[in-house]
């Protein structure tokens, strides 16, 4: 029996995983982490901004009530948006833990 | 974000709205005025508002760079009604002149609660159309939901 010599299968190249091109030089330019955060801060000026027209209401000075009503939906809308977000990012999480190995 | 500058429109003609009901309510409260501020006797005011323009995409860019939002209305001013006062014979009233008549503003109470009316009516419909595009916002934020 002709056992043949295994240097064919050894020649196999190392697999080599690339490093370059990950999160890390995603991040820098205008990748979803970036977005995700500009809509974070504006979602927080919106609501600051809600906040703002409340204070103004509590001192009686109610001069535009609509303008802090629509401030108030404004933020509520955007607060939405951004959990919608994350609800969906948290489902994607679930589904790669679910994965079988 | 298209559905602020919706929302900014329907502000926009609340505010509207808002200012013709002050005036309207001003033009009430003074209709027996017999002395205005500065010796003149006081005029029915009424409010006159235009639209922003947003036709073209100069224009657009016009009312942004005036901190307007396109499509929007806005107060252009508050002019004085050009109408002759309605003279009273009141000889004994203090400001009665030498024939005896009291110069009263000539404020038309029918227009003023017609215009109370509408304004406020004007302004539910401005409510109306906030709450439809806030609900068209919040509807799509409900795609692809699990319940």
């Amino acid at each position: 029996m002709n056992i043949e010599s295994l240097g064919s299968v050894t020649d196999v190249s190392p697999l080599k995983l690339e490093t370059g091109g990950g999160l890390t030089s995603l991040e820098k330019s205008n990748s979803f982490v970036s977005i995700l955060n500009q809509q974070l801060t504006e979602t927080n000026s919106a609501l600051m901004t809600s906040e703002a027209h409340l204070r103004r209401i509590a001192a009686g000075d109610s001069s535009n009530l609509h303008q802090a009503m629509i401030a108030m939906e404004e933020a509520s809308i955007r607060l939405n948006l951004v959990v919608q977000i994350r609800n969906k990012l948290v489902d994607g999480y679930h589904e790669v833990l679910k994965m079988q190995l | 974000m298209a559905i602020n500058s919706i929302f900014g429109i329907s502000a926009s003609g609340m505010s509207v709205e808002m200012t013709r009901v002050d005036v309207a309510t001003r033009n009430i409260a003074n209709s027996h005025a017999t002395r205005g501020v500065d010796g003149k006797s006081y005029v029915p005011l009424k409010v006159v508002s235009t639209a922003i323009a947003a036709q073209n995409f100069q224009s657009q860019l016009a009312a942004f760079a005036n901190g307007e939002i396109p499509g929007a209305a806005k107060i252009q001013e508050i002019v004085e009604l050009n109408v002759a006062p309605r003279m009273v014979h009141e000889p004994g009233h203090p400001d009665a002149d030498a024939q005896g008549n009291v110069a009263y503003p000539n404020v038309d109470l029918l227009t003023e609660m017609l215009t109370l009316t509408e304004a406020s009516r004007v302004y539910e419909a401005n409510v109306q159309a906030f709450n439809a595009a806030k609900s068209m916002a919040m509807r799509t934020l409900d795609i692809g939901g699990h319940k």
